[in-house]
C-alpha cells in the first residue's frame, strides 16, 4: 500500500470500505445471529462410517428427551417426495452428456457413502437439547467395502460405488487434437514426463455454513436464510429440483456471510432439511454446525492428480502436451462438482505457445465428501502441473527457469491467441508482466540474499510461476433505481461476502453518475428484491456485475436526459451531463440528477410519455470471457536442522485489466496468496484407509497465521480487456493459483537437489527433513 | 444457577445452566452477537472478549467463571464513535468478510495495551491466537501496529 486510502473516491482510486463500520463494531448480521420467534434448533446425527447400509434408525429414546419436538429419518424424507440435489456443472460440449448421475437425497434412507453423511435430524427447543438428543438416536449400520481415496478408487478390482460407474469413473472426456499432438511428439528433441498431486482442501471459511428455514403456511411459501455466495442459484435449485414449485414460492436471502471461497456456492442438504423440518413442524428451524461438524459435512476442494508429458524442440520450445487430469469427486455429485475438472482441463492450454495438446479429464467416485470449487477452481490444478513441468524441463534441458519461460510465453503481438484447447485469449502482455515481476522481486540479486541466509545457517531458494486464468463466467443483471427522494439504490445480482462490492459499486455510481456516497445504497442477497442474479464466485463480480452496472448507468443518463430536457425546456440534443449535473449548452440552466429523479415521480410537469420514476436495468453476458494473468515469485528459507520452511519474500505482478480499487484488489491478492501458502505448506484433509476423516478441527487442519505470511509486494501490468465495457478482468484468485508452484519450486531451489520421491503438497517440515536425510545418505553411499 | 456479572458496564443477572460457556451467555443470553464462534477448540479467536481487562477466548471460559467480573465485548469497546483500533482496521483494510474481526480487534486492543510500540515481526508473532481466512493478515498487522500507536496517543 503506498498512498493512504480515501474514505470516498472515484472508480480507480483506493477507497476504504463502506461495509466496515458495522463489521468493526459487532453489528454484522451473520446466520447464527438470526433468531426468530418460536424457532426450533436442528441437530444432525451423522454417520461415523464411510460406507454402510442403513439397517435401522431407532428414534424412540431421543423423542422422549427434554425439549425434543421431532426426530426425522431418511425414511421420512423419502416419503415426503422432496427431490434430490442435482449436479449442473458437467459441460455438455465436453462430456457429450456421458456422465454418471448420482442419487443425492438430503437425508439418505438406505446407504451412507461418506463419514458425516446425515442419518437423522433432531428438532428441539434449544441447540443443546437437540445436540444432547442426538446421542440417544440408535443407528444400526452394516459396513460396505470402502474406497477412501482416488488411488484406491481407480485401482484394479476396487469396490464399485455405483453399478453404472465401472472403475468408479463418473466421466472420461477428451479435449484437443490427438493426431496433431502425436505428430508434435514425433518431432520432439526432448520429452519430459511429470505427475503432480493436489491435496484435498477444506475451505474453512471463518463463518461456518448455516441455515434458517421458514414455511409460510398462509402463502404456501418457503423462506430460506442461508450463508451462501449465490442466493439465486439456491432458490432455482430448490424450486426446480427439490420442491418442484414455481420459483416465486421460494425466497432465499442472506445477511452478512463470513467468507466462502467456493464452499457456499450452491445448494446443500442442510438448506433442504431446515425447510423440510419447518414445513413439518410449522415452526422456523435453524441449523448451525460446530466446526467439527462443518469439517465433516462441508464439500471440499482440489484432490486432483495430473500426469502427462510435454514435447520440446532442441532449443526448449514447447511442441505439444499430452495429459490426463483426474479429480476425486467424492461420494456424490454436488451442484458444482464438475466445475474444477473441466476448468483444470481447459486451462492446461496455459500461458505458453503450445501448438498441440491432447487432454483427457476424468472424474472419480470415492467414499469421501463431495468436492466442489475451491478458490481458483481448476486453474490452480492446471497451473501447478504446467509450472512444475517447465521447471523440470528447464533442469533437463540445461536452461534456467527464467529462460525456458522467456522462450515460450505467448508474445503480446500474438494476441488474440487461439489456444490448442478451447479458449482464445483476447489480450495480455505476458512477457511484459514476466519481466516486471523479475525486476520487482530482484530476481538477479538473489545470490546476495542467499549468501546472507547461508551465514545464518539457512538454505534460501527462489521460485517463479506464471499463470493465465479465465474470468467472467455466466451473465449478470444489475439495476439502478432512484427513489422519489432522489437517492439511488443498486440492486445487484452479484452477492458480496467479504469482497467489498458495496464499496466498488458505490465508487462506480459516484464516478459515473456524479452522486454523493451518502446518496447511494447497494442491496444484494435477497431473491424477493432482486429478480435475477448470478452470485459471486470465480472472480466474476466486478467484471460482469460492473459491466452490467455500467450499462445500467448509461441508460439512466439517457433516460434522465429526456426528463431533464423537458424540465429545462430544451432539446435533448442540447443537454449535456457531467459530474451529476445536466446543463443546457450555452446557458446557465442546470439540474442535478437527483432533482431530475425526484421530478420523474411527480405528476405535475412530468408528461406520462416519459414514464414514471427513474430506473434502468443493465445486463452483461461474457461472450467471450477474459483472461487475467500474472507472475508470482516466492523466496523461502529452510532450516536444514528442522526442515521448517519459511516464506520470506513474495512478489506479484498481475494483469487484471483495470483496477477499480487498488486497496481492495491488493486485499484479494494477499488473501488469496495466504490460501496458496496454506495449500503449498500446511493444508490437507486426511482420510484413513477406512474413510475416517482425521482432520476435523483447527487443531488437526493447519492454516496460515499472521507469522506464516511475509510482506507481499505487488504491482500491476494491466492490459484492459475489450470484451467488456469497463476493461476489468478478474483479480480475486491470483494467489491460490500462482503461489503453490512458486513456493514448491523455491523449496527445491533452496535444497539444491530434486528430492526422490518428489515433494508433495503440503510440503511439511517432516517431508523436507526426510528429503534432506535421504540426500545425505545417498551422498555418503556414493563417496 | 443465577449468574451476575458486568457486561459492557451494565450489571446483568441471568439463570444459566452450569455448563454454559461465556460466549453462549453473551450471544444467546444477552443477544450480544458481535462475539462470534469460529471453532470449538480455542484455535481461531473469533470469540475473544476482555474479562477483567484481559483478552480471553470466551468459548473456553464458563460463564460461571466470569461471575462478578467485568466483561467487555466488541459492542462495548467504544461509545458513539469508533475506538482507535476499530478505525485502524478500516484504514488499513484489516477485514474482508468481517467474521473474525470483532475477536481480532479485541485481541489487538489487549496486545496494544501490553506494548504500544511493537515491531512487525512481534505483531505477527503475537497474533498467533487469531485466525483470519480472508485477508492474509497484512492489513491486520498494519492495523495492530498503527492502532497501538493511536491508542498511546502517538499519532
Amino acid at each position: 500500500m503506498t498512498a493512504a486510502p480515501k474514505h470516498q473516491g472515484r472508480f480507480g482510486e483506493s477507497v476504504t470500505r463502506v461495509e466496515d463500520r458495522r463489521l468493526v463494531t459487532g453489528q454484522g448480521r451473520f446466520i447464527d445471529d438470526l433468531v426468530l420467534a418460536g424457532m426450533l434448533h436442528m441437530a444432525i446425527v451423522r454417520s461415523d462410517r464411510a460406507h454402510a447400509r442403513i439397517v435401522s434408525v431407532d428414534v424412540r429414546a431421543a423423542l422422549e428427551a427434554d425439549g425434543v419436538v421431532a426426530v426425522l429419518t431418511g425414511v421420512d424424507f423419502a416419503a415426503s417426495g422432496w427431490g434430490d440435489i442435482p449436479c449442473e456443472s458437467m459441460p455438455p460440449a465436453i462430456t457429450k452428456g456421458k456422465w454418471v448421475r448420482t442419487p443425492f437425497p438430503s437425508l439418505p434412507a438406505d446407504r451412507v457413502m461418506a463419514m458425516g453423511d446425515p442419518v437423522a435430524v433432531v428438532l428441539a427447543e434449544t441447540r443443546k437439547q437437540a445436540q444432547d438428543a442426538c446421542e440417544l438416536v440408535e443407528i444400526e449400520l452394516e459396513d460396505l467395502a470402502v474406497v477412501a481415496s482416488m488411488e484406491a478408487a481407480i485401482a484394479d478390482n476396487a469396490p464399485q460405488l455405483y453399478p453404472d460407474a465401472p472403475g468408479n469413473l463418473c466421466f472420461s472426456a477428451e479435449l484437443g487434437d490427438a493426431l496433431k499432438t502425436e505428430a508434435a511428439f514425433a518431432q520432439a528433441a526432448h520429452v519430459i514426463t511429470l505427475q503432480t498431486r493436489q491435496p484435498r482442501l477444506a475451505h474453512a471459511s471463518m463463518e461456518m455454513r448455516g441455515s434458517v428455514g421458514v414455511f409460510d403456511r398462509r402463502l404456501g411459501r418457503y423462506e430460506l436464510t442461508t450463508s451462501t455466495q449465490n442466493p439465486h442459484s439456491v432458490r432455482r435449485l430448490l424450486a426446480e429440483a427439490v420442491l418442484k414449485v414455481p420459483a416465486h414460492r421460494v425466497r432465499v436471502s442472506a445477511g452478512d456471510v463470513g467468507g466462502a471461497f467456493g464452499l457456499k456456492g450452491r445448494l446443500y442438504p442442510e438448506d433442504v432439511l431446515v425447510l423440510w423440518a419447518a414445513e413439518r413442524t410449522g415452526r422456523p428451524v435453524k441449523w448451525v454446525p460446530s466446526r467439527s461438524e462443518a469439517f465433516l459435512s462441508d464439500f471440499q476442494g482440489r484432490d486432483h492428480m495430473a500426469s502427462g508429458e510435454m514435447a520440446f524442440d532442441a532449443e526448449g520450445h514447447i511442441l505439444g502436451l499430452r495429459a490426463t487430469t483426474r479429480h476425486n469427486l467424492g461420494c456424490r455429485l454436488g451442484p458444482a462438482t464438475g466445475v474444477s475438472p473441466f476448468l483444470s482441463a481447459r486451462m492446461l492450454a496455459g500461458p505458453y505457445v503450445l501448438p498441440a495438446a491432447h487432454v483427457r479429464v476424468q472424474g472419480v467416485f470415492s467414499n469421501t465428501r463431495s468436492t466442489t470449487s475451491y478458490r481458483g477452481a481448476g486453474r490452480p490444478e492446471a497451473t501447478y502441473f504446467l509450472e512444475r513441468m517447465l521447471d523440470k524441463a528447464a533442469r533437463q534441458l540445461g536452461l534456467t527457469p527464467v529462460e525456458i519461460r522467456r522462450r515460450n510465453l505467448i508474445p503480446a503481438a500474438a494476441m488474440p491467441f487461439k489456444t490448442a484447447l478451447l479458449d482464445t485469449y483476447d489480450c495480455g502482455d505476458f512477457p511484459g508482466v514476466f519481466e516486471k515481476a523479475l525486476t520487482l522481486a530482484d530476481w538477479d540479486g538473489f545470490a546476495a540474499r542467499k549468501a546472507v541466509s547461508a551465514i545464518n545457517g539457512l538454505l534460501r531458494g527462489q521460485g517463479i510461476s506464471y499463470f493465465v486464468e479465465v474470468s467472467a463466467l455466466s451473465n449478470e443483471r444489475m439495476s439502478v433505481q432512484f427513489d422519489p427522494t432522489g437517492h439511488a439504490t443498486v440492486l445487484a445480482g452479484t452477492f458480496a461476502h467479504g469482497q467489498g462490492h458495496h464499496t466498488l459499486y458505490t465508487q462506480m455510481l459516484h464516478d459515473w453518475l456524479g452522486l454523493r456516497y451518502e446518496d447511494i445504497s447497494v442491496v444484494d442477497g435477497d431473491t424477493d428484491i432482486i429478480p435475477y442474479g448470478g452470485g459471486t464466485y470465480a472472480s466474476r463480480s466486478v467484471t460482469v456485475g460492473g459491466s452490467a452496472l455500467r450499462r445500467a448507468c448509461d441508460q439512466i443518463i439517457v433516460k434522465a436526459t429526456a426528463i431533464a430536457a423537458n424540465l429545462l425546456e430544451a432539446d435533448p440534443a442540447q443537454i449535456s451531463f457531467a459530474e451529476g449535473i445536466f446543463t443546457v449548452q450555452g446557458s446557465n440552466k442546470a439540474l442535478s440528477l437527483s432533482e431530475v429523479a425526484r421530478a420523474a415521480y411527480r405528476v405535475l410537469g412530468h408528461p406520462g410519455a416519459l414514464g414514471v420514476g427513474l430506473e434502468a436495468v443493465g445486463t452483461y453476458t461474457a461472450q467471450p470471457q477474459n483472461y487475467p494473468n500474472g507472475c508470482h515469485i516466492a523466496e523461502v528459507e529452510i532450516d536444514p536442522d528442522f526442515g521448517t520452511v519459511r516464506l520470506v519474500a513474495y512478489a506479484a505482478v498481475d494483469d487484471v485489466g483495470v483496477a477499480v480499487n487498488p486497496l481492495l484488489l491488493e486485499g484479494q491478492l494477499i488473501g488469496s496468496t495466504a490460501m496458496g501458502v496454506g495449500q503449498a505448506l500446511m493444508e490437507r484433509v486426511v482420510y484413513d484407509e477406512a474413510g475416517q476423516q482425521l482432520t476435523a478441527a483447527f487443531t488437526e487442519y493447519a492454516m496460515p497465521r499472521a507469522e506464516d505470511m511475509p510482506l507481499i509486494i505487488s504491482a500491476l501490468h494491466n492490459t484492459p480487456t475489450k470484451t467488456n465495457p469497463i476493461g476489468v478482468k478478474g483479480g480475486a484468485e491470483v494467489g491460490t493459483i500462482a503461489a503453490p508452484p512458486a513456493i514448491v519450486q523455491a523449496i527445491e531451489d533452496a535444497l539444491g537437489f530434486v528430492p526422490e520421491p518428489a515433494l508433495t503438497m503440503p510440503v511439511t517440515a517432516a517431508q523436507v527433513l526426510r528429503a534432506i536425510h535421504r540426500e545425505k545418505r545417498t551422498e555418503e553411499e556414493t563417496k | 444457577m443465577l449468574l451476575t456479572l458486568t457486561v459492557n458496564g451494565r450489571e446483568v443477572s441471568r439463570n444459566v445452566e452450569p455448563r454454559t460457556l461465556l460466549v453462549e451467555f453473551l450471544r444467546d443470553g444477552l443477544g450480544l452477537t458481535g462475539t462470534h464462534i469460529g471453532c470449538d477448540t480455542t484455535q481461531c479467536g473469533a470469540c475473544t472478549v476482555h474479562l477483567a481487562g484481559r483478552a480471553v477466548k470466551s468459548c473456553t471460559v464458563l460463564a460461571a467463571q466470569a461471575g462478578g467480573a467485568e466483561v467487555t465485548t466488541i459492542e462495548g469497546l467504544s461509545g458513539d464513535g469508533l475506538h482507535p483500533m476499530q478505525q485502524a482496521f478500516i484504514d488499513h483494510h484489516g477485514l474482508q468478510c468481517g467474521f473474525c474481526t470483532p475477536g481480532m480487534i479485541m485481541a489487538c486492543v489487549a496486545l496494544a495495551h501490553e506494548d504500544p510500540d511493537m515491531t512487525e515481526a512481534q505483531a505477527r508473532e503475537r497474533l498467533v491466537g487469531n485466525i483470519c481466512r480472508c485477508t492474509g493478515y497484512n492489513g491486520i498487522v498494519a492495523a495492530l501496529m498503527d492502532g497501538a500507536k493511536r491508542m498511546a496517543g502517538d499519532v
